[in-house]
């Protein structure tokens, strides 16, 4: 194989580089390893290939690119870091924004993740990207451009046209959003590419499911979630957010944490909120992931018990199943088990 | 009788035929919209140069001339997908109809009270945010009247073209301290309540320093009216006046038992009256279509001028440009209307002689029309 040959050869592809070079595909230093290794787009290696299908499909559905970069072999390291700049090739070829939307997104979600854990980079690839951080200073225009949802400018210190990034997580929020619109720019660009590639996007176009990803919550499939065995207060808490009604924090945080607990998908749990007024698909978002402990501290939130929910005053309409359970999803997990139960029977 | 509109446009021809219009920066990627029935009648213009631009303003004399604070590779191809949008000067629009004031006239008319307050309102824009938060210098912030009754602020400089609308759009959040968050300011508790200090950068900062300016003036009543604080708690704090002050110098804010609640209220009360509004559309609109400074507004008479100092422009009078050759007019409307150094006093049905300047006024305006 033609990249083994080359690693082994100029032996300059430590595996601890390389990895680097996987988490952030976008680094000058990862440019400098991708131009040496002198990839050829008319015969790729089929492997790079199907990695980077997977990975559009992966971010498109799952929100999820998941490089791998644990790998101590430097071919699955070096496949990863060729499939970057390959997989934002059939995405901009797939011409369909949902799906260049969606993945720019995930792959912004993945560096964020890395950088969470290691935020000493995030200065220099914050230069990679063109903008330069200097002792903790922005230039206005380009923070403004990419200001994430929960730094707005207006809570920034601003000076004399600069912005200065206190605290790391901005940064790290800035260099993931400064990240999304890069390759949403990229992609949004006609690319002059061999043809196969053309053909490998419409595969991918076909092949996504977008079900899985989104739409309307009616349309959903929530694969094992059923609401209708839902407890009355969530239920009751649902149509209050679809009647778009604004939403006070304790009962958005309980049926946000119910249905995350429900291992309802992330989108699906967006859509419910979509009515509520002043609704902010980013912000929502951000709040679902904080609330799964993607976010922020790292801890996933339980749902409150029954116990709180009738101090809070959420709990409406109990019915005869609740006199026996403590919590709002154990009823719903007893509910599911009988239904589970006659369905074996009946179809016994 | 001449009809109205055609008494405009010849003095407005006459008027072109003696002065040029000055070229905007890089005319020759700038789209163009003129207008006589409405503001705008054609779009899609371009210009090679000032010579072409002037012929056609003086072969058709529109009453509204606009260019494009963006730039084009193509500024005459349409639709607008198809010009290849580049970049976009970055533009403030203030408009006196946009504020409260006290004066009662009908909104196509403006007087010194409407007209100093929206002047007051650019300057703070200028003074307060553009130099000292966005660092624009004096001289990078050109002021144009609008021909009318406002102003519009034209900021060239290569990076801020460079703002995309949701840029734009977070510049003009910072300005409305739309967002604001005490929270994210720095407020907290650390044993006792922090936050942002008097020497802060941005906001916090800003609204610290407003305070400390309020307490420092002493009067409980005053306080409790622009910081929106209750009455016993703004005593409390004056009472205590030193401290308090202290302690915002270090961004310690329970220098007196007042709740943070209370704190936060001021301080979202103190950042509105701190704000400046500006027409969000003509900001975040990159392909708006804007007077062009040095061309006159049809429905004045008024020349779109470059400003040089805002604080000392007197609108009703520096953008004089029309003659002062005697024109006899006829009332329609009772009004009295400041132009220059005198007071025009229009009454219905009644004629007078007018300098050719205020005749178009009056003309323009509704309020007479020329014998
Ligand atoms: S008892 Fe629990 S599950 Fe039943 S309605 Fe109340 S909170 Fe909901
Ligand atoms: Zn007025």
């Amino acid at each position: 194989m033609r990249i083994t040959s080359l690693a082994r050869c100029f032996r300059i592809f430590d595996i601890n580089r390389l990895s680097y070079c996987v988490r952030y595909p976008f680094s000058s230093r990862t440019k400098d390893m991708v131009k040496l290794l002198k990839f050829d787009l008319e015969s790729p290696d089929p492997l790079v290939v199907e990695r980077a299908k997977q990975r559009v499909i992966d971010g498109v559905e799952r929100n999820l690119v998941e490089p791998e970069t644990q790998s101590r072999n430097d071919k699955i390291l070096i496949r990863e870091m060729l499939a970057f700049p390959l997989a934002k090739i059939l995405a901009s070829l797939s011409g369909d924004s949902f799906v260049k939307r969606r993945y720019a997104r995930a792959e912004a979600n993945a560096l964020r993740r890395f950088l969470e854990k290691e935020p000493q980079f995030a200065s220099q690839l914050s230069a990679d990207l063109g903008v330069p951080i200097t002792e903790g200073f922005v230039p206005f225009v380009a923070y403004a451009n990419a200001a994430p949802e929960q730094y707005k400018l207006v809570n920034a210190e601003l000076d004399s046209g600069r912005v200065r990034l206190r605290r790391q997580e901005t940064l790290v929020e800035f260099v993931a959003e400064l990240f999304r619109q890069r390759i949403e720019e990229d992609i949004a660009k006609p690319m002059k590419v061999p043809k196969r590639y053309t053909s490998i996007a419409a595969e991918i176009k076909g092949e996504v499911n977008r079900d899985k990803a989104y739409s309307s919550v009616k349309e959903m499939n929530l694969g094992p979630v059923t609401t209708s065995e839902f407890p009355p207060c969530i239920t009751a808490l649902i149509e209050l957010a679809q009647s778009g009604a604004p939403m006070a924090h304790q009962p958005r945080f309980t049926l946000s944490t119910f249905l995350i607990n429900a291992n309802m998908p992330i989108d699906p749990i967006i859509e419910i909120f979509r009515p509520t007024p002043n609704f902010n698909e980013n912000k929502t978002r951000y709040y679902i992931e904080y609330s799964m402990g993607k976010k922020g501290s790292g801890t996933k939130y339980s749902a409150p018990s029954c116990e709180k929910m009738k101090f809070y005053g959420t709990c409406v309409n109990p019915d005869a199943l609740c006199g026996r359970i403590k919590h709002p999803l154990s009823y719903y997990i007893v509910k599911m088990r009988s239904k589970k139960q006659a369905g074996d029977k009946s179809g016994a | 009788m001449e009809p109205s509109k055609e008494y405009l446009r010849r003095k407005l021809s006459e008027y072109y035929d003696k002065h040029s219009v000055l070229a905007p920066p890089r005319i020759d990627q700038r789209e163009f919209g003129a207008g006589s029935d409405k503001k705008i009648d054609f779009r899609h213009l371009a210009f090679r140069d000032e010579n072409t631009m002037n012929t056609y303003i003086r072969t058709s004399v529109p009453l509204y001339i606009s260019y494009s604070a963006g730039y084009y590779e193509f500024p005459d191809k349409r639709p607008m997908a198809r010009k290849n949008w580049q970049s976009a000067d970055l533009i403030f629009d203030l408009d006196a109809d946009e504020y409260e004031t006290s004066c009662d006239h009908d909104a196509s008319m403006v007087c010194d009270i409407c007209m100093s307050r929206v002047t007051e309102e650019a300057v703070r824009l200028v003074e307060d945010f553009l130099i000292p938060d966005f660092g624009f210098s004096k001289g990078e912030i050109i002021s144009v009247f609008s021909g009318n009754r406002g102003y519009h602020l034209h900021i060239r400089r290569e990076d801020a073209q460079q703002l995309s609308q949701q840029g734009r759009k977070e510049l003009l959040d910072y300005l409305s301290s739309r967002g604001l968050e005490p929270n994210a300011l720095g407020f907290r508790m650390e044993g006792h309540l922090r936050g942002p200090s008097t020497a802060e950068k941005g906001w916090g900062g800003k609204i610290a320093r407003h305070l400390s300016k309020l307490i420092a003036g002493g009067d409980a009543k005053e306080l409790a009216k622009k910081a929106g604080v209750g009455l016993p708690s703004a005593k409390r704090i004056i009472a205590n006046k030193h401290e308090v002050i202290n302690g915002l110098e270090q961004g310690h804010w329970d220098k007196v038992n007042v709740r943070r609640d209370s704190w936060e209220r001021a301080f979202k009360h103190v950042a509105a009256s701190l704000s400046v509004k500006v027409d969000q559309g003509v900001t975040m609109d990159v392909s708006r279509l804007i007077r062009l400074p040095t061309s006159i507004h049809g429905g004045t008479g008024f020349v779109a001028c470059y400003i040089r100092n805002l604080g000392k422009f007197d609108p009703l009078k520096d953008p004089i440009v029309l003659g002062t050759s005697v024109e006899r007019v006829k009332g329609l409307k009772d009004m009295d209307v400041r132009l220059g150094d005198e007071t025009i006093e229009f009454r219905a049905g009644k004629e007078m002689d007018l300098p050719e300047y205020a005749a178009y006024y009056g003309c323009a305006k509704g309020l007479c029309v020329v014998e």
